[in-house]
């Protein structure tokens, strides 16, 4: 990313969106950039910046989603990366996309972007919901007492977009004095003394903008400056403090939000009564203690069922389709050896990709995201918290373990929708034991085939059991207390199309970028070791778990092809034995035994990468090692237990 | 009469009065910071929409509705006032 703040001719315009979630920001930044996007990940974070870029009269505008925040402490990295963002890169303007219906709060984030003193321009939009509230808010006023341009928007049916991108352009070219908002006397006065203090000094930001972070005792600013300012600062602090009896970072909040409710007051007006909120009354059924649940348990077996009916018609043709072509290139005049090592090494692993994952994952998440956009997802959040917190995680920790069912590798990029890198870890290694497709693929085509329905469920329920246990130990032993679940509920409102392919595609892009490649190349790994006739000292150096777990070597080496993607121990059971009727392989006992190891014993490699990705080598590693001790005890012991009935 | 928000029935108003934090801290936690910046401050009025006596509670702060896990409500005191 560049900074030219100080490049004066040059030909493009760098336009941030930011506000509160569920504002419908991604929705502007839809309609203002049409398709023409890339998502990025802002350096040395964890957290995605989208980005599109329009050409208007000749100039390149490059227009920025920063992520969806509610102040710019450091609560969360979101948060960071937005100050961040804002500070460092300085877009030539920030459009702050204020919710109309709840302006008190969103006023709460604007005055901290107005504090910043960066070009501002403030959409208000889902004005039509705050009509429907029976209120309307006088925008002359606003505009004047906030000093920057305010457009009344409803982006969903795209009103007020033009006015909106045509007053952000001229706020671009035309010079801004800040209008700094105000605070009480005492607390004034004493941000003047530390700017005061602070003007021998040069800042990338306003030197307020700093006072106050300073009195909010906020660490990464307080890295910026001398020893004797803080000292300086502490005395403020604590005089303020005994003034108001309350620490130093409520004062601050309780300013701003005075000074929110005082703009509300002056420009909101009541207008007709209030209409019925159906969003309640929704509610009163979706989140009742028993119907709320029950619609929950309906809502997702409709999803699943689904999926997998439809999954499995799209992998039947996908890989149907593969088979026509390869006699075709069998047939090609090349090294007999060649074609076998390509096709059943690098096409296969494609195969594997598009034909027997993705076709579940791609519907899986097209229903999330429409679940995501319509509101519900959230209200899931809300059930399942108070289970949740057992295991240590909060409510919306639920959300990455129904992504995990599609794939593993999305859902942990998923968990980082939690505050706190202790509830990531936890809930990332949950997910990594939920089954993915390509397990329930193994579950359906072993244990339901060769035992019966009855016994693939219970596999699950087995697992189920497993990963509540495993959670109850995390909780009991990782480092740290567990975070209390605070969030907004959103209404509920139709999903837009767009939006839903869009967050569909996020989820995917991580399969296509991230897993494909590792499952192609692992593939060739795998092609090149039976190539190689490495299998029978493979097989040797398994002898000992098929010892504890009670299969055959031969059977238990295709766990270690698993490891590689998970369907393949199918696969390759196939392979070895030449035979997919697996109950001349194995006894129904072991069938069961080998069904619930390949549900848990490690995750993916793929995943196994994005583990390393996301918390560093050390964790994925003791993740992985953590997976396979437990499976092979766990394993051990089902196996001794089934000896006995 | 004071009780904590996770006692309080649903349909009920409320006035926000206190919230539950160790003595002599410099730095209040975390969790009632976010509370404060989502507009759950000292004297404010808030509606509770939902509680069911498990899981999180449900409130109505200045137009926005949030919700509140159980622990953390009963960090925050509250008093009911007559409408």
């Amino acid at each position: 990313m560049n900074n030219g703040s100080t490049n004066s001719h040059r030909k493009q315009l760098t336009i941030a969106l930011a506000g509160n979630a569920n504002v419908g920001k991604s929705v502007i930044f839809n309609q203002l950039t049409g398709g023409n996007q890339i998502i990025g990940n802002w350096p040395g974070k964890t957290v995605e910046i989208q980005e599109g870029y329009i050409e208007k009269n000749g100039l390149k505008i490059r227009v920025v989603d920063l992520p969806g925040i509610y102040s710019l402490s450091t609560y969360s990295e979101e948060e960071i990366v937005t100050r961040e963002f804002i500070i460092k890169e300085r877009p030539d303007v920030v459009i702050v996309v204020v919710d109309a219906s709840a302006l008190y709060r969103n006023l709460f984030f604007l005055l901290q972007i107005l504090e910043i003193g960066a070009k501002t321009v403030v959409a208000l939009n889902q004005y039509d919901l705050l009509e429907r509230d029976g209120f309307e808010i006088d925008l002359q006023k606003l505009e004047s007492l906030l000093n920057v341009p305010v457009v009344k928007t409803i982006a969903t049916k795209n009103i007020g977009l033009k006015e909106l991108f045509e007053r952000t352009l001229l706020m671009a070219s035309r010079t801004y004095v800040p209008k700094f908002p105000k605070y009480g006397k005492e607390i004034e006065e004493r941000i003047n003394k530390l700017v005061e203090a602070l003007s021998p000094y040069d800042f990338d930001v306003s030197k307020r903008f700093l006072a106050i972070k300073l009195l909010e005792h906020d660490e990464e600013f307080e890295k910026l400056v001398p020893k004797d300012i803080l000292h300086l600062r502490d005395k403020l602090a604590k005089e303020l403090e005994e003034i108001h009896g309350e620490p130093i970072r409520t004062i601050i909040i309780q300013e701003r939000y005075a000074l929110a409710s005082r703009i509300t007051a002056e420009v909101l007006r009541k207008k007709t009564k209030r209409s019925i909120d159906f969003s309640n009354r929704i509610d009163d059924i979706l989140l009742h203690p028993v119907f709320g649940f029950f619609f929950l348990t309906l809502i997702l077996l409709f999803m699943f069922f689904v999926v997998f009916k439809f999954g499995s018609f799209l992998s039947d043709y996908i890989g149907g389709l593969f088979d026509s072509l390869k006699p075709h290139f069998m047939s090609l005049k090349l090294d007999e050896s060649l074609k076998t090592f390509i096709w059943d090494g690098l096409i296969d692993g494609l195969v594997a990709a598009f034909g027997i994952v993705l076709p579940y994952i791609a519907p899986f998440y097209l229903l999330l995201s429409f679940l995501e956009d319509s509101g519900y997802l959230a209200r899931i959040a809300f059930l399942t918290d108070a289970f949740m917190h057992k295991i240590g995680i909060h409510g919306k920790a639920f959300i990455p373990l129904i992504e995990s069912f599609g794939c593993n590798v999305p859902a942990i990029m998923g968990t980082r929708v939690l505050e706190r890198r202790r509830d990531r870890i936890i809930a990332s290694i949950l997910a990594t034991l939920v089954p993915c497709s390509a397990r329930s693929v193994i579950v359906f085509g072993l244990v339901a085939a060769f035992l019966g329905p009855i016994y693939a469920i219970l596999i699950y329920a087995l697992d189920f059991v497993f990963i509540f246990f495993v959670g109850l130990l995390l909780n009991r032993y990782l480092k740290g207390t567990p975070t209390g679940l605070i969030m907004e509920m959103p209404r509920y409102r139709k999903p837009v199309l767009r939006i839903i392919l869009k967050q569909t595609w996020i989820r995917l892009k991580e399969f296509f970028t991230f897993a494909t490649p590792i499952i192609v190349i692992s593939n060739a790994i795998m092609e090149g070791l039976i190539l190689l006739k490495l299998l029978p000292y493979l097989e040797l150096s398994v002898k000992p778990f098929a010892y504890i777990l009670g299969l055959p070597p031969l059977a238990t080496l295709t766990l270690v092809f698993g490891a590689l993607r998970k369907e393949l121990t199918l696969i390759m059971l196939a392979t070895f034995y030449k035979t997919s009727n697996f109950a001349l392989i194995l006894t129904p006992k072991q069938i069961f035994v080998y069904g619930f190891v390949t549900m848990i014993y490690i995750p993916c490699v793929a995943t196994i990468a994005m583990l390393k990705r996301e918390f560093g080598t050390r964790v994925a590693i003791l993740i992985t090692l953590f997976e396979f001790v437990l499976s092979m005890i766990l394993g051990g012991i089902l196996n001794l237990l089934l000896r006995f009935i | 009469m004071y009780e904590t928000l996770d006692r309080v029935k649903a349909n009920r108003i409320v006035k926000v009065v206190d919230f539950v934090v160790p003595k002599h801290h410099i730095h209040i936690p975390q969790y009632i910071v976010r509370l404060q910046e989502m507009g759950v401050l000292k004297g404010e009025i808030i509606e509770v929409r939902r509680n069911t006596g498990i899981g999180p509670i449900e409130i109505n702060v200045k137009g926005t509705k949030l919700a509140i896990g159980r622990g953390i409500a009963s960090k925050i005191i509250v008093e009911e006032v007559n409408e």
